[in-house]
């Protein structure tokens, strides 16, 4: 339980305790089993390729019980994504979908109108869109009237580790969007997880920040713990900040006196 | 010459897209087939047969995203 068995993460009718869910690119097959483990992720994204008869077969290391989120990594326009994740739904069984358009190869920006568009034929298809955006209230607002099950918007441009880059537009989504806000990239460390939980995230998606470490089981444990530290701070309504000055937070009165002259 | 992932390949006259899978040993649970840009459901890979100048794509899961 990341809370209490009350706190869940609901996405279109599907529950999960878990918060945290996992990336699946970068990293060698055989360590999935054990950061799923460790991160106690139940989601994991995974994107579709050209079959290699070489290459093994990642779903062989997915423990039972894990939800796979297909996504169209790749697609750099509305068609692309929507052929993609019908190929995805043909192959998971599975309606969900992380709807991914990136037309930019150098700063890797989805394109926020081409995913509006995908949106809406998908959702009328059925899937469970679950489109990564850059966070912007008003294509965020499309997206939820086009159909999307969340809104993932991105913290830091893919697979940079930057944290929170785009904290104070993220929080004018938290506010105003009805569905779950999942922050999608750039989270680079469990303390950059954990503000995002704090501000009031519904969860966090990782993956380069714990592909890159040195010990990647390790890193998902520590990125778990940020996550369900910071839920648990939002949860409990952190504390006010003081800008100017202190308040003293022991008793002002009854101050022993030293005897001493 | 039919196209299987972008490159042309050799198959035999009359094959179905079971029958071919099944010789190139690729396991059908693992894959999705595209055949000339529509998806073939596998319960009819083998009623489909490949025609001499289809595009086929063959498409898996692997690791990827963020």
């Amino acid at each position: 339980m990341t809370t209490t068995p009350t706190d869940l993460l609901t996405i279109a009718d599907h529950t999960f305790t878990s918060r945290f869910i996992l990336g699946s690119g970068k990293y060698s097959y055989d360590l999935i089993d054990s950061a799923i483990h460790q991160a106690k992720a139940q989601i994991i994204t995974m994107a579709l390729r050209r079959t290699s008869d070489t290459e093994e077969n990642i779903l062989d290391f997915i423990p039972e019980g894990i939800t796979i989120l297909p996504n169209t990594s790749g697609a750099t326009n509305a068609q692309e994504a929507i052929r993609t994740a019908r190929l995805a739904r043909e192959l998971s069984g599975s309606d969900f979908i992380k709807l991914e358009v990136v037309p930019d190869k150098k700063y890797l920006m989805p394109d926020n109108d081409e995913t509006v568009k995908a949106t809406e034929v998908l959702a009328n298809e059925g899937f469970i869109v679950m489109p990564y955006v850059l966070p912007d209230l008003n294509i965020a607002k499309r997206l939820v009237n086009a159909g999307a099950a969340t809104v993932m918007p991105l913290a830091a441009p893919i697979g940079t580790n930057k944290g929170l880059a785009a904290k104070d537009l993220i929080q004018i989504l938290i506010d105003e969007i009805s569905v779950p806000v999942i922050i999608d990239a750039g989270i680079g460390r469990p303390s950059q997880a954990a503000e995002a939980m704090e501000m009031g995230a519904d969860a966090i998606m990782a993956n380069t920040s714990m592909a890159t470490a040195e010990n990647i089981p390790l890193m998902a444990e520590a990125f778990r713990l940020g996550v369900e530290a910071g839920r648990k701070a939002f949860l409990a309504g952190p504390g006010r900040v003081i800008e100017h000055g202190a308040v003293a937070s022991s008793p002002l009165t009854g101050l022993s006196q030293s005897s001493h002259k | 010459m039919v196209i299987v992932n972008g490159e042309p390949t050799q198959v035999t006259d009359g094959q179905t897209i079971l029958a071919f899978l099944t010789a190139r040993q690729t396991p059908v649970e693992n894959i999705v087939v595209e055949r000339n840009g529509e998806i073939v459901r596998r319960v009819d890979y083998d009623t489909t047969y490949i025609d001499p100048n289809d595009n086929l794509e063959l498409i898996s899961f692997v690791g990827g995203g963020r």
